[in-house]
């Protein structure tokens, strides 16, 4: 028994310092975001809310923001339309071509982002086209969409054929019954492939490189872009602010999936 | 009353044919069932009638009218599926009212509709809560509400009762004939359980392979069994070859093959002939002696196994080197293993195909 204690007690301690290894080097970004002496050092000289302050009056950095924001959310919505559209088609039907397809959707996922860059690049000069924030958005989409196509087609095989047949026969047709059984069913995990989608989307750095027309940044390309001069304290509030927002939209997801997830085990009854 | 009838129905899934040439009048008012084992088509055949399938040949008639290509959607067929398919995200009230949302119904009647179905059902109360928080026997009970809800021309049932425990089900099935009865209306029922089909049917349909092997009214199965495969279907059935040694008009007088001589009733035969004979294992029955009586054969065995059943106990008797299974009631068994018995078998138990 004691020794089994003492296992538990060190598989706890192992865990307590993986997740310090890994959460740290973040949380003491955000503690030295409120730091007064102007470069990253410690122990720190007092508490300040100066460098938010600063963030707040820099243009570049907001610009880089809403840069951010618009692609991370076009290129979400985008990918959770089609997404969800493939994964209905791949879950729902077959057709010619079913594998190759869902291997296309998928491979993105497995391909370094450098080559992805690089590759997209290439083809928009083969096809003549200029670099543009539409093309950005493109290129945004091809990332996310398997992270939408995998989580949904899951959760949609899930859902038991008979449930919709059911709905069929009591006067829904395909549309209605897609509306009415299918989405709500498939809801938390469509909203939570969305949020991925958003949250790799505005994180991407590597391949938007690549992609980013002239004189435009997006968050990660700007802090980047900061560092090549100095360390500076306001892109530590930036991180601060970067690393709070994405705990919070994660929970909220968390939180949201767990509200609208409807419970899809076995039924409680009893069964032979 | 709607009545359904399929001529000619096939339906063909890959190398496989689930139905072949499939002819089948389902009467207005009639509670028939679709027996078989798996894979015989009888689901198949059900989900043709429910749109749910289309046939690869053949018509689906309801008054004369094709209804082929009319989608699930517009059938007005109730279905009730093995496993519930209720909505999980619906409460027990959503889950029935949904096939009213679709058919320009007022609210108001919504209501009462919806209440009227959990009250035939026998489930007053429980609209309010979701699935996962009724009982097995609930949730069918829900899906049955929903189903007979948007009052359908045709109710179809796939194997509803066997997701349930054995109790439950035998209370399902009294209630599903009384809501049968209450609503008088058409009703296709499959399933492979041969004691849910006798029971409740007024017709049973019996498939094999994609075919009907027979039709008819429950005692018709069980007392004239077309085929070896409609009399092994209904219970546990013995067979003994034997070669005809004497031939009448009525019937004829056989040698089991090692065993005694029996005279048969309704059974012709040429003499010399050789013949497999089938005898249902609850028509034979055994005892320490039995009277002399016209009509019957006696022979003396002896038990080699007993299994008690609780209602029934089931004997192997050996009779001079044949093996013969009977079916016996349990009350008041003495009878045990190496006893001396004597097996009575009626003369017109025997079947022959």
């Amino acid at each position: 028994m004691s020794a089994r204690r003492a296992l538990r007690s060190l598989l706890g301690a192992l865990t307590l310092i993986t997740y310090l290894f890994m959460l740290a080097p973040a949380l003491v970004v955000v503690v030295l975001a409120f730091n007064t002496s102007p470069s990253s050092t410690f122990p720190m000289t007092g508490l300040t809310f100066r460098w938010f302050a600063e963030l707040a009056q820099d243009d570049a950095v907001l610009g880089a923001l809403w840069n951010s924001l618009v692609l991370a959310l076009c290129a979400s919505t985008l990918s959770t339309v089609v997404g969800t559209a493939a994964a209905l088609s791949l879950s729902c039907f077959r057709f010619a071509g079913r594998g190759p397809m869902q291997l296309m959707l998928t491979v993105p996922i497995l391909v370094p982002h450098i080559v992805l860059g690089v590759g997209l690049l290439l083809a928009f000069r083969v096809f003549g086209l200029a670099k543009s924030f539409p093309l950005l958005v493109i290129g945004h989409m091809a990332m996310t969409l398997p992270y939408v196509v995998l989580t949904t087609s899951h959760r949609l095989r899930a859902i038991p054929a008979n449930i919709e047949e059911a709905a069929r026969t009591l006067g829904a047709n395909r549309i209605q019954t897609f509306c009415a059984i299918t989405l709500p069913l498939a809801l938390p995990a469509v909203l939570a492939s969305s949020l991925f989608a958003f949250m790799s989307s505005f994180d991407e750095v590597t391949a938007t490189l690549f992609w980013l027309p002239a004189n435009m940044q997006t968050v990660p390309t700007q802090i980047m872009a900061m560092l090549q001069f100095s360390v500076d304290q306001k892109i530590n509030a930036l991180a601060a602010l970067l690393i709070v927002g994405s705990v919070v939209l994660a929970a909220a997801a968390l939180a949201l999936g767990r509200a609208l997830s409807v419970d899809e085990q076995r039924p409680r009854g009893k069964r032979t | 009353m709607t009545g359904i009838e399929l001529r000619h129905v096939r339906k063909q899934f890959g190398a496989t044919v689930a139905v072949e040439d499939l002819n089948l009048v389902v009467r207005a008012g009639e509670f028939l069932s679709l027996l078989g084992p798996s894979g015989c088509g009888k689901t198949t055949t059900l989900r043709m009638v429910a749109g749910l399938e289309y046939p690869d040949k053949g018509d689906i008639l309801i008054n004369e009218q094709r209804i082929n290509d009319i989608p699930v959607h517009r059938r007005n067929f109730g279905m009730v599926f093995q496993d519930h398919a209720l909505f999980p995200h619906k409460t027990a009230y959503d889950n029935i009212a949904f096939g009213l949302k679709y058919r320009q119904v007022e609210r108001a009647d919504i209501e009462r509709r919806v209440r009227r179905a959990l009250d035939i059902v026998r489930l007053p109360n429980v609209g309010d809560r979701l699935p996962r928080d009724l009982s097995g026997g609930q949730q069918q009970r829900v899906a049955l509400a929903r189903a007979i809800v948007i009052e359908p021309d045709l109710l179809l049932f796939d194997e509803p009762l066997s997701a349930l425990d054995a109790n439950l089900r035998e209370e399902m099935r009294v209630e599903l004939k009384r809501i049968h009865h209450t609503l008088a209306i058409t009703a296709i029922y499959v399933t492979h359980d041969q004691a849910e089909a006798l029971s409740m049917s007024d017709r049973v349909v019996l498939m094999r392979d994609g075919r009907i092997e027979q039709q008819g009214t429950p005692d018709e199965l069980y007392r004239k069994p077309a085929s070896e495969f409609s009399a092994r279907f209904f219970g546990q059935v013995n067979d003994v070859s034997a070669t005809v040694i004497a031939a009448a008009d009525n019937g004829c007088r056989v040698k089991l093959d090692g065993g005694p001589e029996v005279d048969i009733a309704g059974i012709r035969a040429n003499t010399g002939e050789p013949i497999k004979l089938f005898l249902r294992a609850e028509r034979a029955q055994i005892g320490l002696s039995f009277p002399n009586e016209p009509g019957f054969a006696t022979f003396e065995g002896t038990i080699t196994t007993c299994d008690y059943l609780g209602v029934l106990t089931r004997y192997v008797v050996d009779v001079a080197g044949v093996s013969f299974v009977v079916l016996q009631s349990a009350a008041g068994s003495v009878l045990r293993p190496r006893d001396r018995v004597t097996v009575r078998i009626p003369s017109d138990a025997w079947m022959k195909f």
